[in-house]
């Protein structure tokens, strides 16, 4: 198992600036993100809620400010097994691509120059993590011919493939049906409290958010507000804040 | 008689299928990752390297194969500069490149038969000394890819997530664009420097067409590149026409065969 510097302590943001083309898009940003944490990321299109993502994994870098992930600094972290994501595009893969699922999660175990050398991914481990998303039965299958739902669990399992000790997910949800959506929280529901595994995840599904998540962050106006405990806060008013109106990009389950 | 009586045919055999089982493997991963006019680009920038090396008085294959590398660093390059418009790259490199070898053309005057064998290929212009440099280098590319297969494979499906995978993207990628640039320099000698891209995306075109399995896609696109580099050198020799050409359209005449028998098999079921 992976040594943490911070024990304990999967994200922190300390005074966190980021600007597009000197435009500032986010401002002053303090939050953590503690081991066994659930955090839902909303705010309206535009909010910078993937920004503030892919800021946390080190995909962009801040104007200014500080990141740790796991404790290191996020310029100095090198131990990406211990991290999984699954951005907003994943589910817009080319539909022709010629990869069985399988192969498809294996690709999740290569990584760093050690994984040069650490080689093909076993077979028993690639199977562990297909269960664990419970899609066993699609191994074989092209990813190109399955629905959202079921291409969303592929990339969940290749992302639990390493046994990442923390999830993020860039609206995972978009684009599939609310059974599918539903299941799909509940799986995630399942990796927090039964395996410990964090969750920061960017959503517009405040229903599920709610129902979900330990945490709740509205990224709103180049800040972040974090309420650390969900049930004193009040949904609707939360919705009515961000300007969300019932029925758009608003789903109670 | 058969036709490997002759020494040169044995030479552009050995290089042509080399060659084929390279630029097919590379092709893979150039055609998925939506970069097929790489191979053109680098083919055209590889022409300025033969015109150069003409001109100088170097071995016109060497400096292709400079031309070419330096081409392939040069479109990372531009690549980095403008991320979201990748055929910027491409197209600055390929004009660039054949403006350059039209202009050392033009100040030589060296449009003669050896330049056209590498504009369109030629089976008697493949000497031992190629055949040799042929066969090394396609060794070391063979070896890197297979070296490299898994982190590619990565960044070809998912670039962002092979990223946070932990895998060097833009090392691997810039590894890969230098093989992409031999292979170029090496299939120019064979199949000349206007069709060697086609070598590069048909094969793997027909593969897409019919795989089941990322594994499978290499295996279809070799076989194919193989049958119509053999196929199209034989018939090249047998009907004296220009060896490029002939492979070229045996392979486009395969890939429509696919693409219409699988329309048809559609239909039926």
């Amino acid at each position: 198992m992976a040594c943490y510097r911070n024990e304990g302590e999967v994200v922190r943001l300390v005074n966190v600036t980021f600007a597009y083309n000197e435009a500032p898009v986010l401002e002053d940003v303090n939050l953590a993100v503690k081991a066994g944490d659930f955090l839902a990321l909303i705010g309206r299109n535009g909010a910078a809620k993937s920004t503030l993502l892919k800021i946390m994994v080190g995909l962009l870098r801040p104007k200014s400010g500080e990141v740790r992930l796991f404790g290191w600094d996020i310029r100095s972290f090198r131990d990406w097994d211990l991290i999984g994501y699954i951005s907003q595009n994943a589910g817009d893969i080319n539909a022709s691509f010629p990869a069985t699922v399988a192969e498809v999660v294996a690709s999740g175990y290569y990584g760093g120059w050690r994984g040069l050398f650490a080689r093909r991914a076993r077979k028993e481990i690639v199977e562990e993590a297909l269960e664990l998303a419970g899609i066993k039965d699609l191994a074989g299958r092209l990813i190109g011919e399955l629905s959202g739902g079921q291409r969303q669990k592929v990339f969940l399992a290749r992302a639990l493939v390493k046994k990442p000790a923390a999830l993020f997910l860039d609206e995972p949800t978009t684009g599939i049906d609310a059974v599918a959506r539903e299941d799909f929280y509940r799986l995630l529901a399942h990796l927090n409290r039964e395996r410990g595994m964090a969750v920061v995840i960017v959503t517009h599904d405040i229903g599920a958010a709610f129902t979900r998540a330990k945490k709740i962050g509205c990224v709103r106006d180049r800040h972040v507000y974090i309420h650390e405990n969900i049930n004193e806060v009040d949904q609707d008013h939360i919705a009515e804040v961000l300007g969300y109106r019932l029925g758009e990009n608003y789903v109670y389950f | 008689m058969s036709i490997f009586s002759f020494d040169f045919m044995q030479r552009a055999f050995i290089a042509g299928l080399i060659t084929a089982v390279l630029a097919a493997t590379l092709g893979v991963f150039i055609v998925l990752r939506r970069l097929s006019l790489v191979g053109d680009s680098l083919a055209h920038a590889s022409l300025a390297g033969v015109a150069g090396g003409m001109l100088l008085g170097f071995y016109p294959f060497y400096s292709a194969l400079l031309a070419a590398a330096g081409a392939a660093l040069l479109i990372e390059f531009i690549r980095r500069a403008f991320p979201r418009y990748a055929e910027v790259a491409l197209a600055v490199v390929m004009s660039g490149g054949m403006a350059l070898a039209v202009v050392m053309i033009s100040l030589k005057k060296v449009f003669n038969a050896d330049l056209f064998s590498y504009l369109f290929g030629s089976l008697m212009a493949v000497s031992p000394a190629d055949v040799a440099v042929i066969a090394g280098a396609g060794i070391f590319i063979l070896m890197s890819i297979a070296f490299l297969h898994r982190e590619l494979f990565a960044i070809t499906f998912d670039e962002e997530a092979a990223r946070l995978a932990g895998i060097p993207v833009t090392a691997v990628s810039t590894y890969f664009t230098l093989l992409t640039a031999l292979t170029v320099a090496l299939a120019v000698r064979v199949v000349g420097t206007l069709l060697v891209s086609a070598l590069m995306v048909i094969p793997p075109a027909v593969s897409l067409q019919v795989a089941r399995s990322f594994k499978a896609t290499f295996g279809i696109s070799i076989l194919v590149a193989l049958f119509s580099v053999a196929s199209g050198l034989y018939a090249s020799f047998i009907f004296d026409l220009a060896p490029g050409g002939t492979v070229v359209l045996i392979a486009a005449g395969i890939l429509v065969a696919v693409m219409v028998g699988k329309g048809a098999i559609k239909k039926w079921i």
